[in-house]
C-alpha cells in the first residue's frame, strides 16, 4: 500500500482512507472543502466492508448519523468556522471492489477513484476513468446530506497472477498519463517503493515526467 | 527507467503555462481587495436595492471573506483549524475625517491597521458576528470584518500604488506562490491623478510577479442603476462608450485560463484568452459572481 499526504499536511490529516477485509477492498477519498471527510470516508469504507452498500438509501441514511454524532462530540462548537462546517455536511468518493472464490469481481464507485487491471504487468483496463483528462476539480461525490445517486458498476474476472490497483486520484491521473507514454505505471511504483516511497512521491511531485499532482496519495496493489 | 521521469524539462514546461500553483500553507496566496469609500458609495446599489453600495460591497466582501475561512478550515486532531494558505489585505480609500484623501487598512478591533493578515488570524479576529444579507429567510450569522463607510474623494491612484507597495513586499518573500491578485471596487471616476498616470501605476503593480506569473488586477464598477453594463468583456467594442468604462478597462488584467474555466462555470460562456478581470455599472448579483470567481472560486479550486 502506498500512502503519502499531500506535502502540507502531516500522515494524520491524510484524507484518503482504505480498508480490507477478506475478497473485499475499499478506499475512499474525503472531500477537502468539507470537515469530518476522513470521518465519513471510513464510515463508508467500514460500511462497505461489512458487507453493506453505501449507496443505498437506509445504510446511508445511517452512516450519516453516525457521522453528524461524531463531528458533533469531536468538534467545538465554540469557533463559528467549526460549527458552521458540520453545518454543510461532509463528502466523499468511494471505490469498493470485491473478489469472489473465482476471482470474478464486482466493482462500485463514485468520483475519480480508479481501479487498474494488470495482467502479466500490463494494463489491461482502468474504470471508471480511462483518459487523463477526464480528472478535474469537481469529482461526484457522496455527500452526508444529500441522498446518493446510483454508483457506477464495473464487473469482471481476473485470471491467477493478475494484479488489480485501487488509487486515489493524484495517483489514478498520474498512472494513466504515464501509461501513455509507454511506460509501465505498476513496475514503476514497485521499482519506486523500493528506496522509500515518500521520497519517491516527493520527486514526483517536485520534478517528474508526468509531474504528480500535489495531493493525498493513496493506491493498493491486490496481487491474485 | 525511474531517472527518465525525473528532469528540469518538467518545471520549464510549467514555468511557461503559469498561474497553475496551489495555494497551501507552505506558498500562500495573496489577494488584496481595494474598496472605494468616496462620498458617492452613500447612494443606493442600483434601483430597487434597500442597501447602498458601501453597504452592498462591505456586505458581500464579509461574506467572501467567511467562505474563504470556511472553505480552508480542516480538522486536525479533531480540532477544526482554519489554513493559512491565503494572506488578506483590505484598504479602502476616500477621505478621512480631516477631509483629506487617505488609504487605510479596512480593518478594524484587534487587526486594525494590518497591512496584510493571515487567514487563521482573520478567523479569529472579526468585529463582530452578524446577519448577512437582506433577505430574512437565509440570513445567517457570520463574522464581519469590514464596516460601510462613504466620505470624500476617490484616490483610487494612491490606492493602486499602496497595493503595488503591498504586493512588491510580500512577492519578495513568496517567489514560488501564485501572483498576487489585486481587486478593486468603485463606483466613480479617479480624481487623485491623471488617467496616463493611473494606467502608468497600474502598469507598476501588474509588472510584479512571482515565478506563477504576474499580478493580476481586476477592476469593478458598481452600478447606480442606469446606464449600459458589462460583465467579463473581451474587447472595447463590448463596453459602455464612457472614459472611466475605458480606463479601468485598460488597466484590467486578462484571464488566465483556470478563471476562465470558472467564469464558464458560472455561466459566462463567452469568456476566451482575451477576456479581462473587468465588470463596469454591474448590479449586485454579477458583482457577486465578480468576487467570487476572483476570490472563493480560485482559492477553493487551487489546492
Amino acid at each position: 500500500m502506498i500512502c503519502v499526504p499531500k506535502s502540507e499536511k502531516s500522515l494524520e490529516e491524510c484524507e484518503d482512507v482504505y480498508g480490507s477485509l477478506g475478497f473485499r477492498f475499499a478506499i475512499s477519498d474525503g472531500a477537502t472543502e468539507y470537515i469530518g471527510s476522513q470521518l465519513w470516508a471510513r464510515t463508508l469504507i467500514t460500511s462497505f466492508l461489512h458487507g453493506f452498500d453505501p449507496f443505498d438509501a437506509h445504510v446511508w441514511e445511517f452512516n450519516s448519523r453516525q457521522w453528524e454524532i461524531a463531528c458533533k462530540s469531536l468538534y467545538s462548537s465554540s469557533s463559528w468556522f467549526g460549527g458552521e462546517k458540520i453545518k454543510k455536511g461532509s463528502a466523499a468518493t468511494f471505490l469498493g471492489i470485491v473478489f469472489n472464490d473465482n476471482l470474478n469481481f464486482r466493482a462500485v464507485a463514485i468520483g475519480d477513484s480508479c481501479a487498474f487491471h494488470f495482467r502479466e504487468g500490463k494494463l489491461i483496463n482502468s474504470w471508471p476513468m480511462t483518459d487523463p483528462g477526464e480528472f478535474n476539480s469537481n469529482p461526484t461525490l457522496l455527500f452526508t446530506n444529500h441522498t446518493p445517486a446510483r454508483p457506477l458498476v464495473w464487473q469482471g474476472s481476473c485470471l491467477k497472477n493478475d494484479s488489480v490497483v485501487i488509487a486515489t486520484d493524484a495517483l489514478s491521473k498520474w498512472m494513466m498519463e504515464l501509461n501513455a507514454t509507454g511506460d509501465n505505471p505498476l513496475a514503476i511504483l514497485k521499482e519506486g517503493s523500493k528506496d522509500g516511497m515518500n521520497q519517491f512521491i516527493y520527486d514526483l511531485r517536485k520534478s517528474g515526467k508526468p509531474k504528480l499532482d500535489d495531493d493525498d496519495v493513496l493506491a493498493v496493489l491486490i496481487q491474485l | 527507467m525511474i531517472r527518465r521521469l525525473f528532469g528540469a524539462d518538467a518545471n520549464i514546461a510549467n514555468r511557461n503555462i503559469g498561474y497553475s500553483k496551489s495555494m497551501s500553507s507552505n506558498e500562500p496566496g495573496l489577494i488584496i481587495i481595494l474598496i472605494d469609500q468616496s462620498g458617492s458609495m452613500k447612494n443606493r446599489c442600483g434601483s430597487g436595492s434597500k442597501q447602498s453600495k458601501a453597504e452592498c460591497i462591505a456586505s458581500n466582501v464579509n461574506r467572501v471573506l467567511a467562505e474563504l475561512c470556511l472553505r480552508n478550515t480542516k480538522d486536525v486532531g479533531g480540532v477544526p483549524q482554519v489554513k493559512s494558505r491565503i494572506d488578506i489585505s483590505i484598504f479602502g480609500y476616500g477621505c478621512d475625517a480631516d477631509d483629506r484623501r487617505a488609504v487605510r487598512s479596512a480593518f478594524g478591533g484587534a487587526l486594525d491597521g494590518k497591512s496584510i493578515v493571515k487567514l487563521p488570524d482573520l478567523a479569529q479576529n472579526y468585529l463582530r458576528l452578524g446577519e448577512q444579507g437582506e433577505n430574512d429567510k437565509c440570513s445567517i450569522s457570520l463574522p464581519i470584518w469590514v464596516e460601510p463607510k462613504a466620505i470624500g474623494a476617490t484616490p483610487m491612484g494612491a490606492a493602486l500604488s499602496k497595493a503595488a507597495e503591498i504586493a512588491e513586499e510580500w512577492v519578495s518573500t513568496h517567489r514560488t506562490s501564485f501572483p498576487p491578485l489585486i481587486l478593486n471596487f468603485t463606483d466613480g471616476e479617479v480624481n487623485d491623478v491623471t488617467p496616463k498616470k493611473l494606467k502608468k501605476i497600474a502598469d507598476c503593480l501588474t509588472s510584479i510577479s512571482t515565478d506563477d506569473g504576474a499580478a493580476l488586477l481586476f477592476n469593478c464598477h458598481i452600478s447606480s442603476g442606469k446606464g449600459d453594463s458589462c460583465m467579463l468583456p473581451s474587447s472595447k467594442d463590448e463596453i459602455p462608450a464612457e472614459v472611466s468604462a475605458s480606463l479601468l478597462f485598460d488597466i484590467s488584467s486578462s484571464l488566465p485560463r483556470l478563471m476562465q474555466q470558472l467564469a464558464r462555470a458560472r455561466g459566462f460562456a463567452q469568456v476566451d484568452d482575451n477576456t479581462r478581470g473587468f465588470a463596469y455599472n454591474i448590479d449586485v448579483t454579477n458583482f457577486i459572481h465578480f468576487l467570487q470567481i476572483g476570490t472563493v472560486g480560485l482559492a477553493g479550486s487551487l489546492g
